[in-house]
């Protein structure tokens, strides 16, 4: 420095990043392998390479038949194939209070707009909203069954879907019958549940009801009804906090 | 050598966790008797110190996505007691003369009494599973429950794939089979498992377990290689007999990649010493074996593949956890990858 000479770093040995994962551990020495061929940089590359993808090949093949295995078996955690005969018999019975519940009101349905057809008057189908009370009634028959009576663990998971296309799925923790009627008319956005009332004003509200969105942004309602909680009809309104507006209702009838 | 890439950190929560682990695991081993013929001797492998890496591995993860030591704690114990379960009949099967330094327990008391203590320490492996409920509920201990089964089976269907294997004398077999029996064997029990199940409890099931899956089988296999590695190369405080794979006939990949490369009368004779009962394999014979390996390039050829293991498993916990806050725990895990290769 005092004669005015410039430092100057050395040239860097390498001209470019290094980004295999080859390097990333450093290289092995063949010091306890007795004198083995040594291995040259792209052998070595390649057969890291190559294991890698063989390794990912298998992973993913073995996630491939467990997606496979689950679907099966159908979705939610208790998988059916792994559990005991209780729970089996519970799914089989959800089915079935689905399946008789679907055919209850589409006889209703159909019962009722045979009705109004027979009738055939042309202001009647088509004019003072009745029309579009027809179709709300018939949107609002999504309906969930959970018979909850197998002991402790009454949780259910059901998926059903809203005759507006919006899919709900249901989980459902009592150890009674229970019915739900979801109407929601938003797809967006987070929406909540307030309290659900019963026109007797001294049962007590169902507060332990949420409505959220999964990882895919689908609409998971979770119902938990405590053992203490009357047997009756409640009804309460879904909000959309961001338009603060209400957008759906839900209503939840607990037999004796 | 490796330049050590991990600090004391590894060593450290290891014996940390261990000794938590073994503290809780002794209240779950019977105190009465018989003890001669069963319970002191389904006591003795836990009481050898083992690494503790899956007990470890379930706490940390649990504890990284923000469950207590405590949640975790019964989980771990169950792990711990499995593999011991294991081991003891692992070591029958595969005629091994050593575990963790010391006799197997077939060696020392003999095959019926070991398969016996072997039996019963798997059975209580599930106590600590059913006092799970009391502090983690029903349904996490029943979701607990379902991931211990599928781990058990896939753990039995690689046992099964290598034992059969050898009672065959399979030899046409590729890389893939490989992978594929140590992601069932290994894979599962010593950290797919402990991964999914410490996500599941500090996540209380909101976890997406399908990418530890990845993380665990990288890991783990890149712990399995290095561990037939070591029997081939390792020194005496690997704690289990050098060589002792070639000597059992275990299909690793080093012994694939020879058969793969060999001579044609190299890979016959190979093929027919295979064939032989292992008793009859004489020492001199175990070493061409081993000198072969070294002349085909099996021994660095398996490291590389090790190496990329590492590599990918590396990618995927940086998948997983980089959105985690940061954490010893964290760190721990991490370290675990580069671990595989410091450790002797």
């Amino acid at each position: 420095m005092e004669n005015g000479e410039r430092i100057k770093r050395e040239a860097p040995k390498r001209q470019n990043p290094d980004r295999g994962f080859a390097n990333m551990f450093g290289q092995p020495v063949g010091g306890d392998t007795n004198g083995s061929s040594s291995t040259s940089d792209n052998v070595w590359s390649e057969n890291v390479d190559r294991g890698v993808k063989l390794g990912y090949k298998v992973i993913e093949d073995q996630i491939l038949q467990g997606q496979r295995f689950a679907e099966k078996l159908g979705t939610g955690s208790y998988s059916a194939g792994v559990m005991n005969g209780d729970v089996q018999d519970l799914a089989k019975n959800i089915q079935k209070y689905s399946e008789d519940s679907i055919q209850f009101y589409s006889k209703i349905i159909d019962s009722v707009t045979s009705e109004m057809s027979g009738m055939g008057s042309k202001d009647f189908m088509s004019g003072n909203g009745m029309n579009q009370g027809v179709q709300g009634l018939m949107e609002s028959f999504t309906r969930v069954f959970s018979n909850g009576s197998v002991g402790e663990t009454g949780a259910n998971t059901s998926r059903t879907q809203d005759a507006n296309g919006i899919n709900v799925a249901c989980s459902v923790s009592s150890t009674r019958p229970v019915e739900i009627n979801v109407n929601v008319q938003s797809a967006d956005g987070t929406l909540i549940i307030d309290r659900l009332y019963e026109h007797d004003i001294d049962k007590p509200p169902i507060t332990g009801v949420t409505l959220e969105r999964d990882s895919n942004s689908r609409l998971k309602l979770n119902v938990d009804i405590s053992d203490e909680q009357p047997a009756g009809h409640y009804s309460g309104v879904i909000y959309d906090p961001v338009d603060k507006n209400h957008c759906g209702t839900l209503s939840i009838t607990i037999a004796d | 050598m490796y330049e050590a890439a991990t600090s004391s950190l590894i060593p450290e929560m290891l014996k940390e966790y261990g000794a938590i682990t073994q503290t809780e695991l002794a209240k779950y081993l019977p105190d009465r008797e018989p003890k001669r013929f069963l319970y002191d001797i389904l006591a003795d492998y836990p009481q050898r110190s083992g690494k503790m890496m899956r007990p470890s591995l379930c706490i940390a993860t649990a504890r990284a996505f923000g469950a207590s030591l405590e949640d975790a704690l019964a989980t771990a114990v169950s792990i711990e007691l499995l593999h011991n379960a294991l081991l003891i009949h692992d070591d029958i099967e595969d005629e091994s003369d050593e575990r963790r330094g010391k006799p197997t327990l077939h060696k020392i008391h003999g095959v019926p009494l070991a398969i016996n203590a072997g039996d019963t320490l798997s059975l209580l492996s599930l106590l600590p599973l059913i006092t799970n409920t009391e502090t983690l509920g029903s349904k996490l201990s029943t979701r607990i429950l379902e991931e211990t089964i599928r781990m058990a089976l896939e753990t039995a269907e690689g046992q099964a794939m290598e034992l059969g294997w050898r009672r065959e004398n399979c030899v046409d077999l590729n890389d893939e089979d490989y992978l594929v029996m140590v992601l069932k064997k290994t894979c599962w029990l010593a950290t797919i498992f402990p991964l999914r199940i410490g996500a599941l409890i500090g996540s209380r099931d909101t976890a997406d377990l399908e990418s530890l899956i990845r993380f665990g089988f990288f890991l783990g296999a890149a712990f399995q290689i290095q561990d037939d590695l070591l029997n081939l190369v390792g020194d005496e405080r690997y704690g289990k007999e050098l060589n002792g794979d070639i000597q059992e006939g275990k299909r690793t990949l080093m012994l694939l990649h020879l058969m793969e490369n060999a001579s044609d009368e190299q890979r016959e004779l190979l093929y027919q010493l295979l064939d032989t009962p292992r008793e009859q394999r004489s020492v001199a014979q175990i070493q061409w074996v081993r000198r072969l390996m070294d002349e085909y390039g099996s021994i660095d050829y398996a490291r590389e593949i090790a190496h990329g293991m590492a590599g990918a498993a590396m990618h995927e916990y940086k998948m997983i956890f980089s959105n985690l806050p940061p954490s010893r725990d964290k760190d721990f895990i991490e370290g675990l990858v580069t671990w595989v290769f410091e450790r002797t």
